[in-house]
């Protein structure tokens, strides 16, 4: 019987300066967020009263966002068992966990008095975005776990199961994160049920880009190369992370050409006329970055060079963290009396995050990056081959 | 020869059988058809109309309001140093402003405040009801002890009524000086005002000066923002 | 010699001295006023009444001490609609009415600083 753990660990020096680094950043930001919550977070981070929320949510989105893909990929070798896929969606399901919980690190820092949260089960507000985003996102956690616990045993029919819970869980905290901002009438840029969709077909897209990142890693902390079949997975990841930027690339196009055909409040003032703040931002981390380097190289390799594929996917992950934060910026970058006429709104919200801000984010990534470590080396994140 | 004969006959009867059964089907169907149709048409089937649903009409015990002579103010933010004093707000926030409106070269003064929307969006979206509407005289109150702080509050209004308070640990906003009404007080800001511009009262009071107000037919009467849909209850007109 | 250099001396210092008056102001009226009583917000530009003597206003209307006005009973928007202080020529026919265009003279507190700034200038 394969051993389920394993304690004997071996970490080449690069891997313990990394965790190393890893750990300081993950203590620094619990360090920073809990001075914010005694001191406030009015002179911490670069949040105001116009611009009430910026890089942590931003942040916290690009977790979840990720962390919900994950679950989606996982999901088609595990439930919708699609054998192509199978032998990655261990380390999905186990990286979807890690990366939620990375975002719980920064969400905390970010709410500014999270010690009445008990009032969620108390005192709760069914119609409320946020309301059902955590109740289903504890679900969705919850059997995300189990199922990995059952994928730890081996159990496969409960892990499908699980993982079925967790899909359905997953999509609909997602769809519901969505609905947070598609529900804000007063910011036209996020309003309409075009939210609750695009998170979805993002977390499809963050999910497959993830995987590639992670699954290229895992070569070098098993310090094994792909089998065959693990090697024909990442070919069709390839591709589906192809798929993925060109479904990505026909939103993005749309939201676009209609951002400027009919006023979309806010990101195509910021972002079209080249001339707006958020243009570097969305012309070349989201669409150079995030879109058109992956598709360009993907396309031209077919998806067989794995180096390629890993670089790409490392690429488009910066792009991908740039599309959730501009998200946030750009639905609140607009004065709310600049249609008015007030003369106070004449120019676009200034924002610039502080560096505990950025640091809360590090802290994040540090989680998630020692979390893949550790568990990469004392689980079996492979998909066993037995079943 | 025998062949031919059987062609032939076939084709008779089959001449013989169409032509029948043209007729028996244009001098049967086609009034039946028609009175299908008639019949289809008569009970509507697929046919799209109704009355609008009309939104309900809020009772409230005490239906306070606003009301803002736009055109009477001249900023001298007597109203937000009141509300400032009377609610401790910190120096770097307000819970109503001044805003300064041209269009056209044509200058003015804005007061706004919160409005207490009747559809009010930081309701809607507040998880743990911290935010809620009170059914007697809809004014949308905060509770501090259940504001985690989350902030989408700040983005679901549209009118940037809402800020976070620090001190309290919680988002802070005007209540129409809700304790002070209970007191049988008018709002500080309304007291405070110069100008006669912030007018307040229960427009179930039919002798109120808002409801006079705002049933004078002289003058056109707007809320801000009115595509956003909340039905703010301040209402802005010329005096 | 000494007593006709002393006095030399001493008329300059007086003339120097009643130099100040002019000092004080940035040009030959009174120059621009803010006032923060009986509200905040409102400026009173003497350069915008320049085709004016000083008697014309100075004392009957308008006391001349600094801060004089802002104490006066009569410095009210009613009063003014009855002819008093302001309302002495802004009554519609020799100057606008202080029943329109508020905002000529109620600048508003948020503006204060920038009016100040450019008067400097």
């Amino acid at each position: 019987m394969k051993k389920r753990f394993n304690f004997a660990l071996k970490f080449s020096k690069l891997e313990l300066l990394l965790a190393g680094i890893f750990a300081i950043f993950l203590a620094i930001s619990v360090a920073i967020g809990v001075k914010g919550l005694f001191q406030g977070h009015e002179h911490l981070y670069g949040t105001t009263r116009e611009m009430p929320i910026a890089l942590l949510l931003g942040a916290y989105i690009f977790f979840v966002v990720t962390s919900t893909g994950l679950c989606i990929i996982s999901a088609i070798g595990h439930v919708f068992h699609f054998d192509a896929f199978a032998p990655i969606a261990k380390r999905a399901v186990f990286l979807s966990i890690a990366t939620i919980m990375g975002g719980f690190v920064c969400l905390m820092f970010e709410l500014d008095s999270p010690w009445k949260m008990h009032y969620f089960i108390l005192t709760p507000n069914f119609k409320s975005g946020i309301w059902w985003m955590a109740c289903l996102y504890s679900f969705y956690l919850a059997f995300m776990i189990s199922e990995f616990i059952a994928l730890i045993f081996n159990n496969h029919k409960l892990g499908s199961l699980l993982g079925f819970l967790g899909l359905s869980f997953g999509l609909a905290a997602h769809s519901n994160m969505g609905a947070v901002f598609g529900t804000l009438q007063g910011r036209p840029f996020w309003t309409g049920a075009f939210m609750p969709i695009y998170f979805i077909v993002s977390a499809f897209f963050s999910g497959t880009a993830a995987i590639i990142f992670f699954t290229y890693l895992s070569k070098h902390v098993k310090q094994r190369p792909f089998d065959e079949r693990l090697n024909m997975s990442f070919h069709k990841l390839g591709w589906l992370f192809l798929f993925a930027i060109f479904i990505m690339m026909f939103f993005d196009t749309w939201s676009h050409i209609i951002g400027t055909l009919a006023y979309a409040g806010g990101k195509t003032l910021a972002i079209d006329s080249f001339e707006g703040p958020l243009k570097v931002n969305y012309w070349f981390f989201e669409i150079t970055c995030g879109l058109l380097i992956p598709f360009i190289f993907i396309l031209l390799t077919r998806a067989k060079s794995q180096l390629v594929l890993f670089i790409c996917s490392a690429i488009s992950i910066c792009g991908i963290f740039y599309m959730r934060y501009d998200l946030m910026l750009a639905g609140q970058i607009v004065p709310l009396w600049h249609e008015i006429g007030a003369s106070c709104a004449k120019y676009y919200v200034k924002y610039a995050p502080t560096v505990p801000e950025m640091l809360v984010f590090c802290g994040g990534l540090a989680f998630v990056g020692l979390a893949y470590i550790f568990g990469e080396k004392i689980l079996d994140l492979d998909e066993d081959q037995s079943h | 020869m025998n062949n031919d004969n059987n062609k032939t006959l076939n084709r008779r009867n089959f001449l013989k059988i169409t032509a029948g059964s043209l007729t028996i089907i244009s001098s049967v169907a086609t009034p039946l058809i028609a009175s299908i149709a008639q019949g289809v048409e008569k009970k509507g089937i697929g046919k799209v109309e109704g009355k609008i649903h009309e939104i309900k009409e809020f009772k409230y015990k005490h239906s306070y309001c606003m009301v803002i002579l736009e055109d009477r103010c001249i900023d001298c933010e007597r109203c937000m140093e009141a509300c400032r004093k009377t609610w401790n707000v910190p120096d770097e926030h307000y819970r109503t402003r001044i805003l300064e409106v041209e269009n056209h070269k044509h200058k003015s003064f804005l007061p706004v405040l919160c409005f207490h929307c009747d559809f009010a969006p930081c309701v809607v979206a507040c998880p743990t009801q911290a935010s809620h509407k009170r059914k007697e005289d809809g004014i949308v109150l905060v509770d501090p002890d259940k504001c985690i702080g989350c902030k989408v509050c700040m983005l679901a209004c549209p009118y940037d009524a809402r800020y976070y308070n620090e001190e309290i640990h919680a988002i802070d906003k005007c209540t129409f000086c809700q304790p002070r009404l209970a007191k049988g007080l008018k709002p500080a800001c309304v007291e405070a005002c110069p100008a006669h511009v912030r007018i307040f009262g229960d427009l179930n009071d039919h002798n109120s000066e808002v409801y006079k107000l705002l049933h004078d037919y002289e003058k056109s009467i707007r809320v801000l923002k009115p595509e956003v849909h909340t039905k703010p209850r301040v209402y802005y007109r010329k005096s | 010699m000494k007593k006709y250099i002393l006095l030399l001396v001493s008329i300059l210092f007086c003339v120097l001295l009643s130099m100040n008056c002019l000092a004080a102001d940035d040009d030959e009226s009174g120059g621009l006023i803010i006032f923060e009583k009986p509200v905040e917000g409102v400026v009173f530009e003497h350069k915008l009444h320049s085709d004016l003597d000083c008697s014309d206003c100075h004392d009957d209307i308008f006391p001349q001490e600094a801060g004089g006005t802002a104490e006066a009973k009569d410095f009210t928007m009613k009063a003014m609609e009855e002819g008093e202080t302001c309302g002495s020529c802004h009554d519609g026919d020799t100057a606008f009415s202080v029943k329109k265009d508020c905002l000529k003279c109620h600048v508003g507190k948020m503006n204060i600083k920038k009016i100040e700034a450019e008067a400097g200038e």
